[in-house]
């Protein structure tokens, strides 16, 4: 019996495998199959429904799951690595350093802060010019701005960091 | 003249909208492309397709030598233009006059008079078609905006002269913001439309968008089609539409879509274009502007008076009569149009890139979809995000709805952040249900956390996914394999942990 949490943004549910084809989920049991397991996206019936779903790792733990319209992100960990992690929060310090990133490719329209600017959760940040439109990128914590990395008129590629914010104690 | 070969300078769903048309009619179709779209969906469904530059569109799709040298080679009698690009372009129109190539459009002097925005209200005030009042010359310095805001009170709307799609558009609230709304309204609109001019409107507050669809051949003949409500926005540009609107009023049916006829018959505006207006508060309405192409929302229409609107522009520009007079147009029922992006409501509305995986399209009675894209697809920075257009019919606006919901649901893209969630979110909001909504819907009641909450069943099945994905699953041997032969990517890990 192995145990798992799996993690969202607002919940978290325990998960049991119980077998190839059977699990336990928040105490109730549920049978599942995977109709093709070769395929990208996996034709899954779990009880009396069926669904195609999409999985895309986006890092160790974490997994971007599509079905139907809803796509979201969930954090799977089973005993050991959440017990890491555990650890890892306790030993790292208070403060943390955040990168912002692109989140599509596009022209640097203009940079709003400059280094050492206390921002707001929600501040603008950058401009950023992509299909067209001017996008502005905004923070997402409260923080000072540490480090920038681009300059007006700069290119960038999707997920280039534009700059860091260290965030404040109480983010 | 017979038109036997079209040209159509354009991509995505628009491109292979009119290619259809053209096989219905018998009419040969040339696609163009530029490098990142070979192996677009639209370069496979025309009779023959030409390389015409690399993936910036001033390279390629809005490059006009390149775009004319394959009409000639391809001896095209004809180009379509689709919409954006070179669509509302009077010196493409102009050029393609020269060179004995016609443009399924209005010719180049009618989108000079009427893509000036300022000179269309121009037009309007000699009329007497109520406009919203402003400038009706561009605006250059900050001196100038300021004078006009004199009698023009706050807030007001900068916006461009050359183009429309809410580029280069700035609300401003107050003196304090005037100078750099100014200033990035005119850099957008120069990067937007090759044309920094901008002119000042007066803001009209929570206004309804509503556009009339006409039809005028060169015989001088002009129908209506009927409206098009377009207020549910993001940024200004719209994401549904539907007809008709819930607010027209029959009497007030009856002047809107004299307004837009008296406005195009005066103009000598020829083929299908669509007249826009804003209704305020009060439902009193007021000429926006005139848009000199077939519009993103043309099948709304379409699928209200059964008429094939691209087979109309391409007889209207053969010189051909209209076939139907206003009598014979009847509107038959309701329909809605949801504009299918590839952008995340959850993060901005930041369009997304990437590649299509999976994708399925719902069908059924009373459901159109105009699509771009297919599995495989890589969607890129390069282009408008829409890559599809989801279209319901019913008898009522009810039914419409719930096949509108019904078609959402059915309806699976993966691989590409999209907005299918936020349609399907509009579909049941009450002021939508209602028909009470305005431009502001979006902004002032969607919350990004309203489409967080995923049903706890989808959770279960995509944890379950997850798992067998990953490669945490128990060393122990639970019998799946037992002289089965392993092919399966699961069970391959599997059978590594039990080595």
């Amino acid at each position: 019996m192995e145990n798992y949490k799996i993690l969202t943004e607002c919940s978290s549910i325990d998960l049991q495998y119980l077998s190839s084809n059977c699990v336990l989920i928040d105490g109730s049991k549920y049978e599942y199959e995977i109709l093709n397991s070769n395929a990208e996206v996996k034709n899954i019936k779990f009880g009396n429904y069926f669904f195609n779903v999409y999985i895309k790792s986006i890092s160790e733990n974490d997994y971007e799951i599509w079905i139907k319209h809803h796509v979201f992100v969930i954090k799977l960990e089973d005993i050991r690595s959440r017990l890491l992690s555990q650890f890892n929060k306790i030993s790292s310090t208070d403060r943390q350093i955040v990168n912002v990133i692109a989140p599509m490719p596009g022209l640097i329209k203009a940079i709003e802060v400059k280094q050492g600017d206390i921002v707001e959760k929600g501040g603008g940040l950058i401009v950023l010019e992509a299909m067209k439109m001017e996008n502005e990128i905004r923070s997402m914590i409260n923080g000072k701005i540490k480090n920038l990395f681009i300059n007006v008129n700069d290119s960038v590629e999707k997920d280039q960091i534009l700059l860091t914010i260290e965030s404040n104690v109480k983010n | 003249m017979k038109i036997r070969k079209i040209l159509v300078a354009n991509r995505g769903e628009i491109a292979i909208r009119v290619i259809k048309t053209c096989r219905e009619m018998g009419i040969n179709s040339v696609a163009v492309y530029s490098d990142v779209d070979k192996g677009a969906m639209h370069v496979r469904m025309a009779d023959e397709a030409h390389f015409i530059g690399s993936a910036p569109a001033r390279e390629s799709y809005l490059n006009q030598e390149k775009i004319i040298e394959v009409a000639k080679k391809t001896k095209s009698d004809a180009i379509h233009p689709g919409y954006g690009f070179l669509a509302e372009n009077p010196k493409f129109v102009e050029l393609l006059e020269n060179n004995g190539i016609i443009f399924i459009g209005p010719n180049s002097k009618s989108i000079q008079l009427l893509g000036d925005k300022t000179a269309a209200r121009k037009l309007a005030k000699s009329i007497n078609v109520p406009f919203v009042p402003g400038t009706t010359e561009p605006i250059k310095t900050y001196d100038e905006a300021v004078e006009t805001t004199r009698y023009i009170k706050y807030p007001i709307l900068i916006k461009a002269a050359g183009g429309g799609g809410g580029k280069g558009m700035r609300i401003v609230y107050s003196e304090s913001e005037l100078e750099s709304a100014l200033r990035s309204s005119q850099s957008e609109a120069l990067s937007a439309f090759g044309d920094n001019r901008v002119y000042i409107e007066k803001f009209i507050d929570n206004p309804r968008h509503i556009e009339v669809q006409i039809l005028a051949d060169h015989h001088g003949n002009v129908i209506h089609l009927g409206e098009r409500e377009c207020s549910i926005q993001r940024r200004h540009q719209k994401i549904i539409e539907e007809s008709p609107s819930t607010i027209v009023t029959s009497d007030v049916r009856a002047r809107l879509v004299q307004s837009a006829i008296q406005l195009i018959k005066t103009s000598g505006y020829t083929n299908a274009g669509t007249v826009e207006f804003i209704f305020d508060k009060n439902n009193n309405f007021y000429f926006l502007e005139v848009n000199t192409r077939l519009q993103v929302e043309h099948p709304v229409t379409e699928m209200r008076v059964g008429l094939d609107l691209v087979r109309e522009q391409i007889k209207i520009a053969e010189n051909k009569e209209l076939s139907m007079k206003q009598e014979d147009i009847s509107f038959n029922g309701c329909s809605i149009e949801c504009r299918i992006y590839a952008e995340d409501p959850c993060n901005n509305f930041y369009p997304s890139t990437g590649k299509i995986i999976f994708i399925r399209s719902p069908h059924g009675f009373g459901i159109r979809e105009d699509t771009g894209v297919e599995e495989g697809t890589e969607i890129n920075s390069y282009y408008d995000p829409l890559m599809s257009k989801l279209i319901v019919w019913g008898k009522t606006r009810n039914e419409a709805i719930e096949r509108m919901k019904t078609a959402l649901n059915n309806y699976e893209i993966f691989g590409v952040k999209n907005n299918l969630s936020l349609c399907l979110w509009i579909m049941n909001h009450p002021k939508f249900l209602s028909g009470h909504f305005d431009t502001n819907f979006l902004k002032t009641d969607f919350k990004q956390d309203d489409l967080q909450n995923i049903p706890p069943l989808l959770l279960k099945v995509g944890s379950i996914a997850a798992l067998i994905d990953s490669k945490m699953l128990p060393r122990y041997s639970d019998g799946v394999n037992n002289g089965e032969e392993i092919k399966s990517k699961w069970k391959l890990k599997l059978s590594e942990y039990m080595r």
